[in-house]
């Protein structure tokens, strides 16, 4: 649960850059036709939505994860935004906040916690938005029907679309006959173009990452897109003078409204002013200005749907667009502390850990941790430890691995124990530890004599051997 | 007695029950979902707030109204008279006349009106 909200969180977060970029856009191509600047909130909804992403070498996000539960290499670097001056600013603070050092099973639980609240949160807003739909539904149940699909209430102060299997217009009543026309224009519009079904999803999406202001402040913009939209529509088959009719028409049907409703799109809500100005200062725009924004939009959502290109240990190991420099032997210590193991670790089928839960060596790049611990199947006098890497590959560093690159390109596994003693708070166990193998992929195994991890006090340790790689970009 | 309050879609109601009371409540029912459009659920609720605010009542299934068409009237003009006008009648009529205009046939039958009215009808 902890990790989905992490993921969600990260997913928002990239979905706030094509927020940014989508109001800097749509300022600068405020003058093309609203449908192509809606295609900009559509791209943010797909980020929100899809789990993934593809790789390409366009992405302009910074960082795909920017919140990075798994490192504990100082707690600061949690916060890893790729923005060079937050991160310089933020980890340090971080760090000095926290100085003693967590362990991985608490940090779990504290993402857990987060996502209890975001969970929570999230329910509040469908709730609350249920709510307003349904209270809303019954004040109009009392309206009279006109015509078709449109009725009058006294409780439409102003005139909206409810429904969604079969919208229906709602009007107040006694409105003249001109403004009629305009209104119904515009609400049978907003229909057509099911803008009811997508303000809706948008409500619901934004309840999901209610965490997040920035997707606020772009519902809130969506909204009156979506109203521009539609008054660009309805007056595109208006003549000129119709248009001044039309603009008396939203003015006085105009009704102060606070920013965000989940529910129905009324005539006179969502910056009135800004769509008159916008509906008396209509005319088409050129197919240069079109065809940019179209490009824009592509542009944007290659740029912020991919993501940015992800070093992992394959590309590393063929050496795609990567270069080993250097890889040699080295000795290492891995410290077990006894006091975390439970004694289910005595059984057959023993005890798995989570990842980074038992850290046992760690560096800048790489984590040894512990995953899991059971009997060996051979016999009861000795017990399978397993371990496992895991890893924060930078452009060109250091990792430390199980295996060793070959001449002809291949690699094979190869770990080593240095010493076959167990060495513990109280003293040495000689003998006590084996090698069994490695792999696969990452993992690799020692023996431990069952007798000898009993008796063990503090801290367990083993001297092993693996191999340092070295590596660099090759762009 | 105070007449009471009727909103402007009950008021729609209202004119059909004047029109055809009294009446059996499934026959309203159908001539609201004809002519308003109403779901019978929503016919029945509206009966019984309006019941309950004493505008009709309903014994046995057989609605009757409590108050005439021109109670409610004269209770809208009166409130709107209040609101609008600080209570005076006078001002009402000449913010009337002023935006309005009539014909020598309205203004015969105001006048015929007044003189009912004087004469104590």
């Amino acid at each position: 649960m902890g990790d989905l909200f992490v993921s969600m969180v990260n997913r928002s977060i990239s979905a706030s850059w094509i927020v940014l970029a989508a109001i800097l856009l749509r300022r600068i191509f405020r003058n093309a036709p609203k449908q192509i600047t809606l295609t900009f909130w559509w791209i943010v909804a797909l980020r929100l939505i899809i789990p993934f992403s593809i790789e390409s070498a366009f992405s302009l996000i910074p960082s795909e994860q920017s919140i990075l539960p798994d490192k504990l290499y100082g707690l600061g670097q949690m916060v890893n935004t790729g923005v060079d001056v937050i991160d310089r600013v933020v980890s340090p603070a971080v760090d000095a906040a926290l100085t003693q050092r967590i362990t991985v099973g608490q940090l779990a639980s504290w993402t857990d916690g987060l996502a209890i609240v975001w969970l929570s949160g999230m329910m509040l807003l469908i709730i609350y938005g249920l709510l307003s739909y349904w209270r809303l539904v019954y004040r109009v149940n009392t309206a009279i029907k006109v015509k078709d699909n449109i009725y009058c209430s006294e409780y439409a102060k102003s005139p909206f679309v409810l429904g969604f299997r079969q919208p229906k217009i709602y009007l107040p009543f006694h409105l003249s006959e001109k403004i009629l026309t305009h209104v119904i224009a515009h609400e049978q519009e907003h229909i057509y173009r099911s803008d009811h079904q997508i303000k809706a999803s948008g409500f619901l999406l934004l309840s999901v990452y209610w965490f997040n202001p920035i997707l606020w402040l772009a519902y809130v913009l969506l909204c009156r897109d979506i109203e521009r939209a539609c008054d660009e529509q309805v007056i595109s088959k208006l003549q000129p003078e119709q248009r001044a009719e039309y603009a008396e028409a939203l003015l006085s049907c105009s009704v102060p409204r606070r920013g965000v409703s989940a529910c129905p799109i009324a005539f006179g809500e969502q910056g009135v002013k800004g769509r008159i100005i916008n509906v008396l200062n209509y005319h088409k725009a050129g197919q240069g200005l079109i065809l940019m924004a179209v490009v824009a939009c592509a542009v944007v959502a290659v740029a912020f749907l991919t993501s940015p290109q992800r070093v992992t240990r394959s590309k590393i190991f063929n050496q795609e667009g990567y270069l080993i420099t250097e890889q040699k032997q080295k000795d290492i210590t891995l410290s077990i502390p006894k006091d975390v193991l439970p004694d289910s670790i005595y059984t057959d089928e023993g005890h798995a850990f989570e990842k980074n839960e038992v850290i046992v060596y760690q560096t800048d790049t790489t984590t040894i941790y512990l995953e899991r611990i059971c009997l060996s199947n051979e016999s009861d006098e000795q017990l399978y430890f397993c371990f496992d890497c895991s890893y924060d590959l930078p452009e060109t560093g250091t990792i430390l691995v199980n295996t060793k690159q070959n001449e002809n390109g291949s690699c094979s596994f190869d770990v080593r124990l240095n010493s076959r003693d167990l060495t513990h708070s109280a003293g040495v166990f000689t003998s006590a530890v084996t090698m069994r193998g490695t792999g696969p992929g990452e993992k690799f195994v020692f023996y431990v004599s069952t007798e000898a991890c009993k008796a063990a006090t503090g801290v367990m340790q083993i001297n092993m051997c693996c191999n340092e790689l070295s590596y660099i970009e090759n762009k | 007695m105070e007449t009471p309050k009727v909103f402007e879609s009950e008021y729609r109601f209202c004119l059909i029950l004047w029109e055809h009371e009294p009446i059996k409540s499934s026959e309203l029912v159908r001539l609201c979902s004809e002519q308003l459009g109403w779901k019978p659920t929503t016919t029945y609720t509206v009966i019984k707030r309006l019941s309950e605010r004493g505008v009709l009542k309903n014994e046995n299934t057989v609605v009757t109204a409590l108050v005439t068409k021109d109670d409610v009237q004269a209770a809208e003009i009166d409130e709107l008279v209040e609101k609008k006008f600080e209570g005076s009648l006078p001002a009402f009529i000449a913010a009337f006349t002023k935006h309005r205009r009539f014909s020598q046939r309205d203004i015969d039958e105001m006048q015929r009106m007044i003189d009912r009215y004087r004469r104590g009808e």
